[in-house]
């Protein structure tokens, strides 16, 4: 990605346009222009510093001399959730998430209930391993203190 | 003594100028050496760029009329004055097809482009 100054403020191009005017005259298939060429008309490269998204934001785009290149400051993430928000949330995500796995086999049961038909020992083995890997991320989720953890945690 | 013009003023009979009688600038099609679009040279200027190319023009005039066919996948400038009503040049393209229009000798080209691919 290039930005340029243009007017005052920072564009950002992610492309280089086809047909770029300049005082100069038009230059057509500017794509094809050379990198010191498109530095000479002020496209520079956009670099992203590295950052983690979930605690982080970047923000304040601008020239960075040593870089030669625009970049961004960062930032810790403002938060705008508490973290029993969040971690509500989190519970939610899981109890999503674990009700569609147990959906898979729920049929299972329904041919049970209406048919008396048996339960595959391993599908009851396999809904078991379900409901124990929910009750223990439950117990992670509700155990941490930390709302970036709580955001980061991965279900 | 009159002057012979005077008495027998020039007339060119209707229909009778076709495009034999008519000069290079409207009936030539030129293979570019140079950079430069000479406009009472030819009609036509065909030219395939081989690298970072920017064009010139020289003898322009009102109401002329130019192509360009051009090919090469390289940027390619053109005068300030050349405004570029449509069309985008293609590098892909077997043939880029500039036509140029000039209303205000060199002070104001008109450029529409289309391509061609076989």
């Amino acid at each position: 990605m290039k930005a340029r100054l243009e007017r005052g403020k920072i564009v950002k191009y992610k492309k280089i346009p086809n047909t770029l005017k300049t005082i100069s005259g038009t230059i057509l298939n500017a794509s094809k222009l050379s990198t010191e060429r498109l530095e000479q008309l002020g496209f520079m490269d956009v670099i992203t510093p590295l950052y983690d998204a979930n605690t982080e934001s970047i923000y304040n785009m601008h020239f960075d001399n040593e870089l030669n290149a625009f970049t961004y400051d960062i930032k810790d993430r403002d938060y705008s959730v508490t973290i029993d928000q969040a971690k509500l949330a989190k519970l939610e995500e899981l109890r999503n998430y674990t009700h569609s796995e147990l959906s898979v086999t729920d049929w299972y049961i329904t041919r049970r209930s209406e048919l008396g038909t048996p339960i595959p020992q391993s599908v009851l083995d396999s809904r078991q391993a379900i409901r124990d890997s929910h009750n223990q991320r439950d117990n992670d989720i509700f155990e941490l203190d930390n709302i970036a953890e709580v955001l980061e945690y991965v279900i | 003594m009159p002057n012979i013009i005077d008495i027998f003023p020039p007339s060119v009979i209707d229909d009778s100028i076709d495009s034999s009688k008519l000069g290079v600038e409207f009936t030539e099609s030129q293979a570019m050496t140079t950079d430069n679009v000479d406009f009472s040279a030819a009609a036509v200027f065909t030219k395939t760029i081989s690298g970072a190319t920017t064009l010139t023009f020289s003898n322009v005039s009102t109401g002329m009329v130019k192509t360009l066919v051009m090919s090469g996948d390289f940027s390619l400038g053109l005068p300030a004055y050349v405004k570029v009503i449509s069309g985008e040049y293609s590098g892909s393209a077997t043939t880029n097809f500039i036509q140029l229009i000039s209303t205000n000798d060199s002070t104001e080209v008109f450029a529409t482009i289309s391509n061609y691919t076989v």
